[in-house]
């Protein structure tokens, strides 16, 4: 691809993202209700305390000389603070990794089990296999994410004791259910959408032609099959990577991590436009940047796909 | 001449998420008859599941009445959660409800979300979708750049946020934010379609034999490019009908006295795992109708898509 | 999810209101002392703060009731205050100046003296203006309050007038008026003591805070994962026992489920698991009231509820016990406009919260009936509290025949100063609470119904009722009490709100713990109380 479409790419990534930042900042903006008065429950703040920290954050003014406060905070580095003090990058980054083991977590799942499901779904079509994958994978598709998170919670934390309920205390044992709770749904999406991709290329000529030739159907699936369906599935792949982040707030709320997808549920419910726009905004960057390296990927994959 | 007259690069033709990687046509296909596609629905195993489910769900939202429920706002708070018997086929809830007559009621709030958020997109992926495929320049600029920006907030963080704003609502506004958050999928399908669709022969014929922009767009245009946009509308069902669900249970979706499973769940939330059987009868039921509508969409797609057929699946 | 009002700040985070009480009460600290060592694990919410000046909610003040002493603590059956970090406080003859002496030879976690200073000094941080703390309006009664938070513009002194350091152990209050609950005030954790090294840097401190409690940070606080404490070696009250305790954060069911699981040593039990945990755990549970009223609040700015006799109908028909049978189980009816551990708490004094349909019909009936539907507000976001405010609004429907409706309202507008509480726009009754600062009858009067009060967000005008208060306010603390009940009995006539029920403390246990006591009139348990079974210096909990 050329030097010129990247750079034309990187360049759509500012005004996505700064008109992005505007639409969750006119958001948080519009909300009625005072976050600062909440601080002391239903009792009456002090009216010089009220005020006072009404003043830090700029509460009184219009909404653009927020938003400007606010961009100017950003390209200096500074993400704002929460109204009880602490600052969003800290939260950022002391909560980033939790997410981001879930995400890698779920997305393990969802490609080795999703794939698995659709190459022996495909090779053995039309078997009891088959079947039973197809109906496996529907209900778990189907199943809603809160309802799998608390029976595997309870049924493997509670009543078995295999693994940790909640929290993050056991290092990567914590990890195991959430990332099913969240992987799973998906890995059974990707399996269907794979099994039917892959039967779409072992219609192609070329792979009738290498069975016809004796090769190994094995082989033949690995090699030639799989790799022609490569492209739409890192490219959903790459999609589902980068809506993780949304995806992680119920499975984070069930399971007690102190990821940034709970932090985000705390954010709106506490009226925290600092928070709320912070964690937005990155999750506009993730998904933006894993989009350019999805079809940058693809590219590589299959040469035929162009860039200009 | 400003890159964007230049035929757009094959690249930004591919799927742009899940539901619509399955709705893509996979091949270079023409679908001219439909009646082609109905031959092979009606040997599809899974459209008649699918479509058996449907009508269930359909009678149940518009008909309540012919599955032996009750008055749903019979309660007494002294029958609170009461194990199934003869009286309460699923027991009754914790507002002593007969539980089951709530369930079968809360099919057509499902309904509602899955049929407004599906048909509003289809409306606005045709209107905006097809104008920024067709036209291209800088009014495929203006839409896509817009599309992108809305693209790039997960729906559910998006809602989450506009509910709050409007503090959760009835079955229509609750769709109507998810729309707000989910356009831009089927927009860009719809673009992709009609840009694939452009090029094609008889568009060029009809434009040499002189026929206007608008005109081309909607006798030629458009009627190849509604085929994967009624398979992705089954797909939006389906996935609309679970946001809701997900929407409620954070608590910013529907309120009582709404009857709907989103509530039922998050009822069921605060009981579990004491009070299993509450979070059991709608999930059951979100189960069953969100299958339905990937079965339909499943089937209409195989249907649609001669290459799939032309073999042995 | 319940809430709590106070604890309402952080919401969703801190499920359950805090309030302790023994389980296995009849036991206590009277044992033979058991022996030292061990660690357990206790739920906590996520605080906003660890600096006591400067938080206000539950999950705070449970970790300040282990890393501070306060100056006075609460009596175990009168709830009066006693002496704990102060050694006496007495009150001169005008009631305007309080001599606070505090006991010598107590040092902060850093070895740092406990003296007269670290408590002015850290009194004047608090109050001033500028610093905005949130316990801020906890100074408001001693003099020279007005100074450091002036209406407009910065503050000429730095320092309350009122307060005076006569020495290393001893100094004096003065209040603007006298107030004859100071004392009970002090109990609260904004009259607590702070080191010199808070000053040099606050937002350091509040992730490590450095306190003169029986314990001590073990390491910082690790947001939203664990607060975790050690015994303070050198502390100088009556030790610990536990050596280490973890205070786990939690939102939300998971404490519950983790604690099911055996991963948690004690847990907070709220209306959604508490039939559950009566069932399962009947031998660890323990439930007590605590400090929070629950009310339904009455617009009487309201034609439609300015007669007496409407709002006694309203109270007389609702059936509390009820729905907390099925939906409120963690509360019980309230009897009294206040929760029993409090001070001048009388059972059965409110006539008119009895569940009694006919009377209720009958009343309204004299009334004259109610015209139109009635609205139920409550806040939004909380299952629990909608469902059992469709339940009463359903009672008023089918006891009265009153055409109900309910309204949810964001939990963002809901206390907010522009919110329809506020600016008095509440389109019928709502769903209300009061968590007390202090366990004093007068704490749940005056800020409610006094004409000044700064929660009197009903309209309530009653200058009999006032001037009852402002006699008892000016009496010494022992004579005021049976003064606020005359004022009490004023409003059980009035109902100018419905009183609700009482929020409970409910603890659960495992094995691995004992002698669970509760902090004496606030929703805290004692967390240096809970000894570890078999301790010997064995690890406890975890999983």
């Amino acid at each position: 691809m050329s030097k010129r479409y990247l750079i034309r790419r990187l360049l759509l990534v500012v005004p996505v993202l700064l008109g992005t930042i505007l639409i969750v900042f006119a958001l948080v903006f519009l909300t009625p209700g005072d976050p600062v008065a909440r601080l002391a429950g239903n009792k009456p703040l002090a009216p010089s305390t009220y005020n006072e920290i009404r003043t830090q954050y700029h509460l009184g003014q219009p909404f653009v000389v927020q938003y400007l406060y606010y961009l100017d905070g950003l390209v200096h580095g500074d993400l704002g603070a929460t109204f009880t003090g602490r600052d969003v990058s800290s939260i950022i980054s002391e909560r980033f990794p939790v997410t981001l083991k879930l995400t890698l977590g779920a997305f393990a799942i969802e490609v080795v089990f999703g794939l698995l499901l659709a190459v022996v779904a495909a090779v053995k079509r039309r078997t009891f296999l088959d079947s039973a994958i197809l109906v496996f994978t529907l209900f778990m598709i189907t199943v809603p994410i809160l309802v799998l998170g608390f029976v595997l919670q309870y049924v493997f934390g509670v009543k078995l004791h295999w693994l940790p309920v909640a929290g993050i205390r056991d290092g990567a044992a914590s990890y195991v259910l959430p990332s099913l709770t969240l992987g799973l749904g998906l890995a059974a999406s990707l399996g269907r959408l794979a099994r039917s991709n892959v039967l779409d290329n072992m219609q192609g000529e070329h792979i009738r032609a290498a069975i016809a030739r004796g090769l190994p159907r094995r082989r033949v699936v690995g090699r030639h099959v799989l790799k022609n369906s490569l492209v739409p599935i890192v490219t959903i792949l790459g999609l589902d990577f980068a809506y993780l982040m949304g995806g992680a707030v119920i499975t984070e709320t069930i399971f007690n991590l102190p990821g940034l997808g709970n932090a985000l549920i705390t954010g709106i419910k506490t009226q925290n436009g600092p928070m709320v726009v912070g964690l937005v905004t990155l999750s506009a960057i993730i998904f933006v940047f894993t989009n350019l390296f999805v079809d940058l990927l693809c590219a590589r994959i299959d040469p035929r796909i162009s860039y200009e | 001449m400003s890159d964007d007259l230049l035929p757009p690069p094959e690249s930004e033709v591919k799927p742009r998420s899940l539901t619509e990687a399955i709705a893509m046509p996979t091949g270079g296909k023409q679908l001219t008859l439909w009646g082609d596609v109905w031959h092979k629905l009606k040997r599809d195993k899974r459209f008649y599941v699918a479509a058996f489910l449907i009508a269930i769900f359909v009678l149940m939202a518009i008909a309540p009445f012919l599955f032996f429920v009750k008055d749903p706002n019979a309660c007494a708070i002294t029958d609170s959660t009461l194990p199934m018997s003869k009286q309460h086929w699923f027991g009754t809830d914790i507002l002593g409800c007969d539980y089951y007559t709530r369930v079968i009621y809360g099919a057509r709030t499902s309904l509602e979300v899955g049929v407004i958020v599906s048909s509003l997109s289809i409306v606005i992926a045709l209107t905006f979708g097809a104008s920024a495929g067709y036209f291209g320049g800088w009014v495929d600029t203006v839409i896509s750049r817009w599309a992108d920006i809305w693209f790039s907030i997960p729906t559910i963080l998006g809602a989450l946020l506009v509910l709050t704003l409007f503090n959760g609502g009835g079955p229509v506004l609750v769709s109507l934010v998810i729309v707000m958050f989910a356009w831009p999928d089927m927009t860009r399908l719809v673009r992709s379609t009609v840009i694939s669709g452009k090029s094609r022969g008889y568009v060029r014929a009809a434009r040499t034999m002189g026929s206007r922009g608008r005109r081309i767009l909607r006798r030629h245009v458009l009627p190849n490019g509604i085929a994967p946009v009624l398979v992705f509308a089954a797909y939006v069902v389906g996935s609309s009908v679970g946001a809701e669900a997900g929407l409620t249970f954070l608590g910013v979706g529907l309120r009582l006295p709404t009857i709907s499973w989103g509530l039922q769940l998050a009822v069921a939330d605060t009981r579990f795992p004491e009070d299993a059987y509450l979070m059991f009868w709608p999930s059951l039921f979100l189960c069953l109708l969100i299958g339905a509508f990937i079965l339909l969409g499943e089937s209409l797609r195989d249907a649609m898509d001669p290459k799939l057929f032309g073999g042995d699946v | 999810m319940r809430g709590s009002l106070r604890v309402l700040v952080i919401g969703l985070a801190v499920t359950f209101v805090a309030a302790a009480c023994s389980s296995n009460s009849s036991g206590g600290g009277s044992e033979a002392p058991g022996q030292q060592g061990g660690t357990y694990s206790f739920y906590n919410g996520e605080p906003n703060h660890l600096i006591p000046q400067n938080d206000y909610e539950s999950a705070g003040t449970q970790a300040f009731q282990a890393l501070w002493t306060r100056l006075v603590d609460f009596d175990p059956t009168t709830y009066k205050p006693v002496p704990a970090q102060a050694d006496s406080i007495t009150q001169s003859s005008d009631g305007l100046t309080y001599d606070i002496k505090i006991k010598s030879g107590w040092t902060f976690h850093n070895g740092e003296p406990v003296t007269a200073q670290s408590y002015v000094d850290a009194w004047n941080y608090a109050a001033y203006g500028p610093n905005a703390y949130i316990l801020n309006f906890f100074f408001d009664k001693i003099e020279g309050y007005d100074a450091l938070n002036p209406s407009s513009g910065t503050p000429k002194t730095k320092e309350l007038s009122g307060l005076k350091v006569v020495s290393d152990t001893e100094f004096t209050v003065k209040l603007s008026n006298p107030f004859s609950q100071f004392e009970y005030t002090l109990g609260f954790d904004a009259f607590d003591p702070l080191p010199k090294a808070f000053y040099q840097d606050p937002k350091a401190f509040d992730e490590q805070p450095i306190g003169d409690g029986p314990y001590m940070m073990d390491g910082k606080w690790q947001h939203d994962q664990t607060i975790n404490l050690q015994r303070y070696p050198d502390y100088a009250g009556t030790p610990g026992f536990a050596d280490k305790i973890e205070l786990r954060i939690y939102q939300g069911d998971a404490a519950w489920l983790d604690f099911q699981a055996g991963n948690l040593d004690i847990t907070l039990v709220g209306s959604d698991h508490l039939n559950e945990a009566r069932k399962s755990y009947s031998d660890t549970l323990s439930e007590e009231p605590g400090a929070t009223l629950l009310y339904l609040n009455i617009p009487l700015y309201d034609p439609q509820y300015q007669n007496k006799e409407v709002r006694q109908a309203l109270s007389l028909a609702i059936d509390r016990q009820a729905v907390m049978n099925a939906i409120l189980v963690a509360e019980t009816p309230a009897d009294d406009f206040m929760p029993p551990p409090v001070t001048g708490y009388r059972q059965g004094a409110c006539q008119y919260c009895q569940f009694n349909a006919d009377l209720a019909k009958q009343k309204l009936a004299d009334a004259g009936g109610f015209n139109g539907t009635l609205t139920l507000n409550f806040y939004a976001d909380d299952t629990t509290l909608e469902q059992a405010m469709e339940a009463v609004a359903q009672q008023w429907h089918d006891n009265l025949g009153i055409t109900t409706k309910l309204n949810a309202i964001p939990q963002n507008t809901y206390f907010s100063g522009s919110g329809p509480i506020y600016t008095k726009k509440m389109t019928g009754p709502w769903w209300d609470g009061w968590t007390e600062d202090y366990p004093s009858i007068q704490d749940f009067l005056e800020p409610i119904y006094g004409a000044n009060g700064g929660y009197n967000t009903s309209g309530y005008l009653n200058k009999q009722f006032d001037s009852t208060l402002d006699t008892a306010n000016q009496q010494s603390l022992d004579e005021s009490i049976p003064t606020y009940q005359q004022a009490d009995d004023m409003i059980l006539e009035d109902m100018p709100a419905i009183p609700w029920g009482y929020l409970g403390f409910n603890t659960v246990h495992d094995d691995n713990v004992t002698n669970l006591v509760k902090v004496p009139g606030l929703d805290e348990l004692d967390l240096a109380k809970v000894q570890v079974v078999g301790a010997s210096g064995a690890s406890a909990s975890a999983s």
